[in-house]
């Protein structure tokens, strides 16, 4: 059983290597600041938290319960706030007239002028 | 230019394999490996002397308690002198915060961020943190509400008043705790000598006065950060602002 965890965090751990990985090259690469925000908000939703599940799974192994309960309650939070952070982030870049690069139909813009008038 | 942009990219590298490899070093470092002097007399007498689990919350909150004391008073300083220069200019009408999403999502997680600034503040003399981490992160609970919902929502939850009352509370808290040693006999801030119960180590009642300094720290932090963000950030609101659409 511990050796089949033990196995688990590593395969975890690697593809949590890959996605952070993945979300540097994503933002140095992307065009515009939405992209990049999409690229970044894969290194803590998906980096971070499977790096997490590989380290709860090796605490599960190794028998420290507590730690594993731990280290899932700050996989939890990551998962609570990370949506909301970048959520936030791209409203307040499209407020402030940041228009996204190759826009063609921009609804959400109708919308608020539908709002306002 | 070429030449330049290759040689900003070796820079770099450079600094990469630099700071990972210094990373490293720390990650491999034996922690008792040629410790001499105070620290090792420190890391050694901690258990003895204090009862105290965590050697940083011993030598703030023990050996160097009247030190803590000064250090804490920066603070208070600090926050009358912020409250007093900003006291003159108020708005009536705050910001109207985020979007609805981030209002219902940090409603869920409030609850836990106080919670857990509660912890580090009651465990402090057990594991890393104590009073001035965790009344940071309750600081930070006021810092969401004024971004998040408003300075006037966090006015209209917890009063300034009741901030202040709170901080010197701390501070008296603290002073009072100080002054017991003094009646019993021994120095000011006297820990386990003046008849404060060491405990068992690891346990939640040990320490002595470590415990109680470390709460009363917290209420002290706790109010005093949270009382200088929102009296700077109260005259930083546009009272001519309309109200946005709700998208």
């Amino acid at each position: 059983m511990s050796d089949l965890f033990f196995g688990l965090s590593t395969v975890f751990m690697v593809a949590g290597l890959f996605f952070a990985f993945a979300s540097v090259v994503g933002v140095i690469r992307f065009p515009d600041v939405y992209t990049r925000l999409h690229a970044s908000t894969k290194a803590l939703s998906g980096g971070a938290m499977m790096i997490l599940a590989g380290t709860a799974f090796r605490a599960a192994a190794a028998g420290h319960w507590p730690a594993m309960v731990k280290t899932l309650l700050i996989a939890a939070f990551l998962l609570a706030t990370n949506p909301l952070a970048s959520h936030a982030i791209a409203r307040a870049c499209y407020r402030h007239g940041i228009v996204p690069k190759g826009t063609v139909i921009d609804e959400y813009a109708e919308k608020i002028r539908g709002d306002r008038s | 230019m070429r030449v330049h942009r290759n040689l900003q990219r070796l820079g770099a590298l450079g600094l990469s394999l630099a700071l990972g490899w210094w990373l490293w070093q720390g990650v491999t470092i034996s922690p008792f490996q040629g410790i001499t002097g105070p620290a090792a007399r420190y890391i050694h007498g901690t258990a003895r002397d204090t009862g105290a689990a965590n050697v940083v919350a011993a030598i703030l909150f023990d050996y160097r308690g009247f030190d803590t004391l000064g250090e804490a008073s920066v603070i208070y300083t600090t926050v009358c002198g912020v409250a007093l220069l900003f006291a003159k200019r108020r708005y009536r009408r705050s910001s109207h915060g985020l979007s609805f999403i981030v209002k219902r999502g940090m409603a869920l997680l409030v609850p836990f961020i106080l919670l857990y600034a509660s912890s580090i503040i009651v465990m402090g003399h057990l594991s890393p943190g104590g009073g001035f981490q965790g009344g940071a992160v309750m600081a930070t609970v006021t810092v969401l509400f004024c971004v998040i919902y408003g300075s006037s929502f966090e006015a209209a939850r917890v009063s300034p008043k009741v901030k202040e009352t709170i901080e010197s509370s701390g501070a008296l808290l603290f002073t009072a705790i100080g002054l017991i040693g003094l009646v019993t006999g021994g120095a000011f801030l006297t820990n386990s000598a003046a008849g404060f119960p060491r405990g068992m180590m690891g346990h939640l009642v040990s320490g002595g006065t470590i415990p109680l300094l470390n709460i009363a720290v917290g209420m002290k932090v706790g109010a005093g950060l949270s009382t200088l963000f929102y009296s700077m950030v109260k005259i930083l609101e546009d009272p001519t602002e309309s109200s946005p659409p709700e998208v």
